[in-house]
């Protein structure tokens, strides 16, 4: 949990600072390192599925919330790191902190808070957000790019790390978990759609099975995904994903079909049932988005099936990547590619 | 209509709505005066939220009409893990979602007026709009 390693922003405020210029950027990063130049304050949103809000503090990335991965304050409150009365009274101590008529003007206050009340240490604090914000990064860049808009007046993070991260140092965090996931198993888009269970039978002569696996094991019900799981759990879900894809190694997962079948439509003709419908040229009477991981476990169909195990079986290539930051996943890419060793035969 | 029983269709719907959009976790589709219908559950007990929630829309329809600030488009409850959303279907059902601390808010708005929709259609309501 090493801190962000850049040069801490310079604390003078320049009195009339910012040129608003949201320039016209290509994508997401392109804007963030643009916005980082000219010392954006505000945020960023990005409108995609699910798509989240990129907070930003002179260029510096403060805070990053989505849908598709839990926050600091998800990860405070599940991991009982925070109680919920102590919550809701760092709450009420933001919100009185300050004069009635002044607007929030920074943010971070909530974090502030915990820590002024002894909840937690600064650097505790630190290390889950910074933890938070590499996974929101990551989650954000496993949807589909959307379309963004900057608001100067958006109303900032509440718990929010001081200084932020250096935009390129998260896009370097980003693509270099993107690739180990890649390479381990596959398209980390589709990885992150598919449900898991238990496996029905579990390994036999097995060796133990650490506790952080057993505790997914016990939330997997079929029905979560690996962003499920990480909320559920209080954890990030880069960490569910890297142990999902070493628990598929030790075949101690099941997948669950990403769909049922598309739901026999209601307003399709009436068609012989024993034969399989021509699937492209019949009617869609239904939208559903299904991915190309669509498919049941272990059905050998077709090329769209992810399969069992990674594809690329060559291993070890590992590109020495920019420092990490979680020594976990110094562990997970050491173990994995040893599963990966023993499954390629 | 298709060879599916309808409580099959039903639940179909939920699941697809439960893939669209991130976060939802169970959902209980209820009459209003508070019957199950059909469910997508795993750790909620379906006969009390449909209970339950039938009792929240009524609530809040109340209360949206005492208070004058128009129709009510749907009653949200935020929990300190999740959220509670209980959406009309027309006028004699419900549908109610549970969703965790990081439900896709927005995406849920754009996505549920068309499983709404369906659901009515398979409910033999006709659809209010």
């Amino acid at each position: 949990m090493t801190g962000p390693s850049h040069d801490t922003a310079p604390p003078a405020l320049p009195a009339a600072p910012t040129t608003p210029a949201p320039p016209t950027a290509r994508n997401v990063p392109a804007l963030l390192l643009a916005l980082r130049r000219t010392e954006f304050t505000g945020s960023v949103t990005v409108s995609s599925t699910p798509g989240g809000t990129i907070h930003l503090e002179q260029g510096l990335v403060s805070a990053v919330e989505t849908p598709g991965a839990p926050t600091a304050e998800t990860l405070l409150l599940k991991s009982r790191r925070v109680g919920e009365q102590e919550w809701a009274s760092a709450e009420t101590a933001a919100s009185t902190g300050r004069p009635a008529d002044a607007p929030p003007a920074r943010g971070g206050d909530l974090g502030t808070a915990l820590v002024a009340q002894g909840t937690i240490s600064a650097a505790e604090l630190e290390a889950v957000c910074v933890a938070a914000a590499f996974d929101g990064a990551f989650a954000l860049a496993l949807s589909p790019p959307g379309s963004w808009e900057t608001a100067e007046a958006a109303p900032p993070a509440r718990i929010a790390l001081r200084p932020g991260i250096e935009p390129e140092r998260l896009f370097e965090e980003t693509a270099r978990r993107t690739a180990l996931l890649t390479r381990l198993w596959g398209p980390p888009g589709e990885l992150a759609r598919i449900r898991i269970r238990p496996a029905t039978r579990p390994e036999s002569g097995a060796p133990r099975i650490p506790v952080r696996h057993r505790e997914i094991l016990a939330a997997a019900t079929g029905r979560r995904t690996a962003r499920d799981l990480a909320f559920t759990l209080g954890r990030g879900v880069f960490a569910v994903l890297l142990d999902v894809v070493r628990m598929d190694a030790r075949h101690l997962l099941h997948r669950e079909p990403a769909h049922p079948a598309p739901p026999a439509p209601s307003v399709a003709p009436r068609i012989p049932t024993n034969e399989p419908p021509p699937a492209s040229t019949g009617p869609l009477p239904r939208r559903v988005r299904s991915g190309p991981g669509a498919r049941g476990p272990g059905s050998p169909s077709g090329p769209s099936g992810p399969g069992h195990l990674p594809a690329r079986p060559e291993r070890a290539a590992a590109p020495d990547g920019p420092p990490n930051t979680h020594r976990a996943e110094h562990t997970a890419r050491t173990e994995t590619t040893e599963q990966s060793e023993k499954s390629t035969p | 209509m298709s060879s599916q029983t309808p409580t099959a269709a039903l639940v179909d719907e939920l699941k697809s709505l439960r893939d669209r959009v991130m976060g939802i976790s169970e959902s209980v589709i209820s009459t209003t005066d508070g019957l199950l219908v059909a469910a997508d559950t795993a750790a909620l007990h379906p006969e009390s939220a449909a209970a339950l929630s039938a009792a929240m829309l009524g609530l809040g329809r109340r209360t949206a009409a005492e208070t004058g600030v128009g129709g009510l488009r749907d009653v949200v409850t935020r929990c300190n893990n999740g959220y509670i959303v209980v959406l009309a279907i027309g006028e004699q059902a419900l549908l109610m979602i549970l969703g965790d601390e990081g439900l896709d808010v927005p995406g849920l708005h754009r996505e549920s007026p068309a499983t709404i929709h369906r659901l009515s259609e398979l409910l033999g309501i006709a659809p209010t709009l």
